[in-house]
């Protein structure tokens, strides 16, 4: 049951890209950094309390960015039903399949039978902890998207030397976005017309299943098509490519980059230095 | 040259074109030339290969394209299949037909840019050719906007600009304003005749719908069957193969079906204008002397005393808390009506339309099918009394072939096993689709997959009908034999209810008019009285009146009848 329409929604969310705050204005390669950074960090730390602090410590950006909740609500909600279905179904059921046999497996401490299956408490805090480390860099993402101008983005990336290829696959698929979900929203109201059963998760499937033959002919279509448009406007020409848009380091950037430094240098101390934040996490 | 002294910009020489699991090819030995600055449109039939013949001039046939090119295309000196396509974008620029699906950045400016980025251009040449586009095409209001946001006008504006900026001698143009609503149609008209006019582009245009584009064209080209049929200037292309015209399958705008019309009583013999302006300067010089002003038998079917069929009371509809969609409808649709609901982009029509056939739930008021109300009745229940056509037929068709695609329909209705060859058959006999029955449904065309659509809700024999933008993406011919099945099913007593903005469709067709803005009803009657009584509002509101109860408007002041179809205007000839 879709809130409102797709096209509004991805009006909304592009919305966020209008506003002007000093985390919009910074360059994209800063921005880009500093999720680099996060992620690293991230990934040394086992402890749920450290990881807690990374994620607070994002918290202030998100609010200098003045981001509208509801225009990210979609996205917030997909986030977080993909790391709740990781949580509960990798790491909480008897014993999980990538630590089984370590310390860290779920097989120790206080479990409760749930039908055939027993979710175990410690493997339940370690799965917390997975979805922290996931979490932070999808949510800092998120953060980055929605306050940066895709062509924008696309300079930095050329000034870090990233063939334009990539660059014009994110943006091409940023485009086709909107168009997918708006398509899949129109085959499912049609399906749901048909008499399709949507009721049930094994209904749900089967409709999934059937709305991505068209789906897929039609994404394909809209591509080719687009293809053609941009070849059409030279792409593909293998001349060296200019852009319009200019980047600058300012003030801003420099006040971010002290604190991406200094954020980076104070976690890694504690981690390799005091050793803390990799023990067990009962 | 031509014999205005003109250059020849595109070479086309023995050019025969045939796709890759073809047996005959699509382009059968064309020769042609086109002249810089000349407006030439190319007309034909769906199939007839026009947006073949265009994909030639960009290079997208040979290089792009799989299939076998035989003959030259030389555009601007240059050889097309020695040259990519980037080579030849700086000579000929492009405009596609869907306005979404060749706008490739986030923002206008950055479309604009991105064919100049790809030839890396310094940033002073770029900004200069940007700004020099925005002035040509009229966009700095909306240089900063995003692109997602803009009307289909719009798109097809910025989509133009982007080309511009490549300073191409020649664009063009396949389809550009097919799918646009009219007050779009008649904006993107006017640039194009501007961009020939101050810039001197060669402009060369696909269209089915030419009755704009019409007045200024200076050369006209028609395709059928791969080949070219006819060539030359407008006016003497079309009264002097008139019926030859009509024959292939050629929408004739209707100014000039009037125009025909009158000369076939043996007026106007000498007149050979194709100009709105002109037929109707004729017209009321003439009115006394060719119509019979008395001999007026009009038709207005007042339903208002059947059955109603669906009924909207005090219907409020929101997405979220408080943002109104619907703002209080109330309506009764009777049995037998043929309803046009008709209102500006986001008046809320598409809307109402999924309210009727239970995807969204009323917030508040009430809807009730045959009496009963719909917040009691499940999607199953109400898809027995009412079949709804999607504005793309790819949306609804899912099954691997088209006798599944029927049989599905039937199975969900439980409709008894063995009647169910029975049904398929006949209602696949009567959309002229039985030899596709073992086909895969999107292995057919636009036009057969409507009709497919059309088949599989019309099978179960609905008693209400709801088409929501019949006339996206389909040609004039395919849009008729649908909408004629639909008035069939009128006739039978069927209720039909039409989404549209094609106000021609309107006038032709249905009995009943509903006029909706921003949420709420504004106008409720029929056509006649609809568009007469409020044709200077429905201006302004941007939904203009089609061609004939314009002129009707227009000469109110000389007695003339308030007229919907050219059918009419032929009956009341002297």
């Amino acid at each position: 049951m879709h809130l409102i329409t797709a096209r509004q929604e991805m009006s909304e969310f592009l919305a966020n890209l209008e506003q002007d705050t000093p985390f919009h204005r910074l360059d994209p390669r800063v921005k880009m950094l500093y999720l680099f950074v996060l992620t690293i960090v991230n990934i040394f730390y086992l402890d749920s309390k450290f990881l807690l602090i990374i994620l607070f410590s994002t918290i202030p950006f998100w609010i200098i960015a003045r981001i509208k909740i509801r225009s990210i609500l979609p996205q917030l909600t997909g986030i977080a039903l993909f790391l709740l279905s990781l949580m509960i179904f990798i790491y909480s059921f008897s014993g999980s399949v990538l630590f089984s046999g370590s310390e860290y497996s779920g097989t120790e401490g206080l479990s409760i039978k749930i039908g055939p299956l027993i979710m175990n408490f410690s493997a339940a805090n370690l799965g917390l902890v997975q979805l922290l480390r996931m979490s932070i860099p999808m949510l800092t993402s998120l953060l980055i998207f929605s306050t940066t101008d895709p062509a924008m983005f696309a300079r930095g990336l050329d000034k870090l030397k990233i063939p334009f290829e990539i660059s014009f696959m994110f943006l091409g698929a940023l485009k086709l976005l909107p168009l997918i979900l708006e398509e899949s929203r129109n085959i499912t109201d049609a399906q749901r017309i048909r008499g399709v059963n949507t009721r049930g998760p094994i209904n749900r499937i089967r409709a999934t299943g059937m709305l991505l033959f068209p789906l897929i002919i039609n994404t394909l279509s809209k591509s080719r098509q687009l293809g053609m448009a941009v070849e059409c406007k030279a792409f593909g020409s293998g001349k060296h490519r200019s852009f319009y848009r200019e980047l600058k380091i300012r003030k801003g950037d420099y006040i971010m980059l002290i604190w991406i430094f200094t954020f980076a240098t104070v976690m890694l101390y504690i981690r390799f230095v005091l050793g803390m934040g990799w023990g067990r996490m009962m | 040259m031509n014999k205005l002294g003109h250059n020849i910009v595109i070479e086309v020489k023995n050019l025969k074109f045939t796709f890759p699991s073809a047996t005959e090819p699509i382009l059968k030995g064309i020769n042609l030339e086109i002249y810089s600055g000349e407006l030439t449109l190319i007309v034909g039939p769906t199939g007839s290969g026009k947006s073949t013949l265009l994909q030639t001039f960009n290079g997208i046939i040979p290089h792009l394209s799989s299939g076998k090119m035989e003959g030259e295309v030389i555009v601007d000196g240059l050889n097309t299949k020695e040259h990519e396509v980037y080579e030849l974008s700086s000579h000929i620029g492009s405009v596609f037909q869907d306005p979404d699906a060749q706008i490739f950045s986030i923002r206008v400016e950055d479309e604009i840019a991105f064919g100049l980025e790809n030839l890396g251009f310094s940033f002073e040449e770029m900004e200069k050719r940007i700004n020099q586009a925005v002035e040509w095409v009229g966009l700095k209001p909306i240089f900063k906007n995003i692109t997602i946001a803009l009307s289909g006008g719009q798109k097809q504006k910025v989509s133009i600009a982007s080309s511009l900026a490549m300073l191409p001698k020649i664009i063009i143009l396949d389809g550009p304003i097919t799918d646009l609503d009219p007050v779009s149609k008649q904006l993107i008209t006017s640039l194009l005749f501007d961009l020939k006019t101050k810039l001197g582009i060669t402009l060369v245009i696909a269209e089915h719908d030419f009755s704009k584009i019409i007045e200024i064209t200076d050369r006209i080209i028609v395709l059928n069957n791969g080949e070219v049929v006819l060539d030359g200037n407008p006016k003497d292309i079309i009264w002097n193969n008139y019926k030859e015209l009509e024959n292939i399958g050629i929408i004739i705008p209707q100014h000039i079906e009037l125009m025909h019309f009158i000369k076939e009583k043996g007026y106007a013999l000498k007149n050979n204008s194709i100009y709105y302006q002109d037929v109707l300067k004729y017209i009321r010089n003439n009115i006394n002397d060719i119509i019979n002003i008395n001999k007026i038998e009009l038709k207005n079917i007042d339903k208002y005393e059947d059955n109603i069929s669906i009924s909207f009371k005090d219907l409020w509809f929101a997405y979220r808390k408080n943002e109104y969609i619907l703002k209080g409808l109330n309506a009764n649709i009777h049995e037998g009506e043929f309803i046009a609901i008709i209102g500006p982009n986001g008046s809320g029509k598409s809307t109402w339309a999924k309210t009727m056939i239970g995807l969204l739930k009323p917030s508040k008021g009430e809807i009730k099918i045959y009496g009963k109300n719909t917040e009691n009745l499940d999607m199953n229940t109400i898809t027995k009394y009412i079949g709804f056509l999607f504005q793309n037929p790819g949306s609804q068709l899912f099954a691997n072939s088209v006798q599944e695609e029927m049989e599905f329909g039937l199975k969900i209705k439980e409709i008894d096993p063995k009647k169910i060859s029975v049904i398929i058959d006949e209602t696949l006999n009567l959309l002229g689709l039985s030899a596709y029955k073992k086909m895969h449904p999107f292995s057919l065309s636009r036009g057969e997959k409507k009709r497919l659509a059309a088949a599989s809700v019309l099978q179960t024999h609905p008693n209400i009908v709801v088409l929501d933008e019949p006339t996206t993406g389909q040609d004039r011919k395919n849009l008729f034999g649908l909408m004629n099945l639909m008035k069939n099913l009128n006739e039978k007593g069927g209720t039909i209810i039409m989404i549209t903005h094609d106000m021609q469709l309107v006038a032709e067709y249905a009995d009943r008019v509903i006029v909706i803005k921003d949420g709420k009803i504004e106008l409720d009657g029929s056509p006649r009285d609809v568009f007469y009584k409020h044709f200077e509002q429905l201006e302004e509101w941007n939904l203009s009146p089609p061609t004939v109860p314009r002129i009707s408007y227009e000469l109110k002041n000389y007695n003339f009848p308030m007229l919907l179809r050219t059918d009419e205007f032929q009956n009341i000839l002297k």
